[in-house]
């Protein structure tokens, strides 16, 4: 596999995508403490078939969010990993224990994809927008969530300009290979920042001390019968194991 | 003529969205200047993007010198066609504009003849920014500078996406003279625009294809699409020089070529003859 095919996939991995499954229509939060409780179980289950059964988990919600499919598209890496996982703590301590650093690690990012794949920016700034009442911490929060898939996107252009010139072509040292998509990436980011502050800027963003937003932000009786359920899941499974 | 780029029944949708380039059949030949022309959102950017491999097609072949490119690596594409992007600042990184343009040569070539690259340097009007940072550079100085950076190491075909973005009048001529001369100089060299403005379409290209919502409304003559009033047709409007020319058609005047010395001559006659 090339490097700029494995870049891409961790993108992909990551990127959200609008979908209007059941899943994806839970609030915000109610998303955020699914996943929380699957990484807790995560970081304290030393058990294979526990670690099985919570990959399984993970599994079916992202099958519920019709997310499965690009998740396996894009998992390569995830695999490669964690087999080196697997081999190295297998050669060094034991076959169980790193059958069981391999299953956690799997199940981590199963877990953290869920929430990265399934959360528009949007609603996690309307969130922070209601929740937090200073304006420069949000432009802060605001800039750096709404701006990520902006660099990602930049990233692949620059990528693809440089593949067009021949980049990758003769084998190179990692350092050498990384220069021509590291400082163009560089000076976008500090473009795109300057033309985002000006912009900001004249269109009054300091007028007011306090912002709004358009999106409703009410948790709905659902999501509060699938928050409570995976709290107590969670807890009796800490007190139990 | 021989074909350096063939696309066959070419079929292109991204991710979760409907086809954007649709049953697509084009050749681009030996010696040709090809415009590609279209409305926004009509599929222009994403057709030469499958030129090189960038974006691979749903359904269809893309074939480059004769060779699907189905399993070529973009970069070894990129030897045979050579693509300007819109934005030049997603290319540039070197310290100078010397070594950015020597960047695509070196990825190809073990030699460098610096008189090849030179050449290109002075044709761009180059010469004096040799030294500069690339990226303090106007955004049509950018543009130039990434256009040399590709005509520096010579591919077979040569793709331009919106090449007169940002240039002076003075620098169109500048970019048009080196279009032309490279198809006519160099053997066997081919070049494909995409561009909105007309004017420069119809100096430079030889054949337009007109893309309309992903398909291809027409592909020839340009002096047959603007008589059969297919650019109008699809949402852009006529160069300038034919304008003039179809006014003084309705007007009477017996206009065989669209070209102003032909215009000049006509009225000259008809001033002489009173």
């Amino acid at each position: 596999m090339r490097t700029p095919s494995i870049i891409y996939s961790i993108f992909d991995l990551i990127r959200f995508e609008k979908k209007y499954t059941a899943f994806h229509k839970l609030d915000l939060r109610t998303r955020f403490i699914i996943v929380m409780c699957l990484v807790v179980l995560t970081i304290f289950f030393n058990n294979i078939m526990l670690l099985l059964c919570l990959v399984l988990t993970s599994s079916i919600i992202l099958i519920i969010a019709k997310e499965i499919k690009r998740w396996l598209k894009n998992s390569l890496i995830v695999w490669v990993i964690m087999v080196l996982i697997f081999l190295i703590n297998s050669f060094l301590t034991s076959i169980h224990h790193g059958t069981i650093l391999a299953l956690r690690f799997l199940s981590f990012i199963l877990s953290i994809s869920i929430l990265t794949m399934t959360t528009n920016p949007d609603e996690v700034i309307a969130l922070l927008t209601t929740l937090c009442s200073n304006k420069k911490i949000m432009a802060s929060f605001m800039l750096s969530l709404r701006f990520t898939p902006i660099m990602v996107n930049e990233a692949r252009k620059i990528m693809e300009a440089q593949e067009a010139r021949g980049w990758g072509f003769k084998k190179r040292g990692v350092l050498r290979r990384l220069r021509p998509i590291i400082i163009p990436l560089l000076v976008r980011a500090f473009q795109i920042i300057h033309n985002v502050v000006i912009t900001m800027d004249v269109r009054a963003f300091n007028s007011r001390t306090r912002r709004t937003t358009s999106l409703d932000q009410k948790l709905t009786m659902l999501d509060y019968i699938v928050m409570t359920i995976s709290v107590a899941i969670t807890i009796y499974l800490l007190l139990v194991i | 003529m021989e074909e350096l780029i063939k696309l066959e029944n070419v079929w292109f949708a991204y991710v979760n969205s409907n086809y954007v380039i649709k049953n697509v059949n084009l050749t681009i030949n030996k010696g040709e200047i090809v415009a590609i022309l279209g409305g926004n959102g009509s599929g222009k950017t994403t057709l030469i993007k499958l030129f090189v491999g960038l974006l691979r097609p749903n359904k269809g072949h893309v074939y480059v010198k004769g060779i699907d490119i189905k399993d070529r690596r973009i970069c070894e594409i990129a030897k045979d066609v050579g693509i300007v992007f819109q934005n030049p600042n997603h290319q540039l990184f070197e310290y100078n504009i010397r070594e950015e343009i020597l960047f695509g040569p070196r990825n190809f070539k073990d030699e460098l003849r610096e008189d090849e690259v030179n050449y290109w340097i002075e044709r761009l009007d180059l010469s004096d920014l040799l030294l500069k940072s690339p990226l303090l550079l106007s955004e049509g100085e950018k543009r130039r500078v990434a256009l040399a950076s590709i005509l520096a190491y010579q591919p077979d075909v040569l793709v331009l996406d919106e090449p007169t973005t940002g240039q002076d009048r003075g620098h169109k001529e500048v970019i048009l003279n080196v279009l032309l001369n490279y198809v006519k100089t160099k053997e066997g060299k081919a070049v494909v625009i995409t561009t909105h403005d007309l004017d420069f379409a119809w100096r430079v290209a030889s054949r337009f294809i007109v893309l309309n919502d992903g398909e291809i409304v027409y592909d020839g003559d340009p002096k047959n699409a603007v008589e059969k009033g297919i650019l109008v047709k699809s949402g852009l409007k006529n160069p300038s020089i034919v304008e003039l020319g179809l006014s003084l058609k309705k007007m009477g005047f017996k206009i065989e070529d669209y070209d102003l010395t032909h215009y000049i001559e006509i009225l000259r006659e008809r001033c002489f003859k009173r």
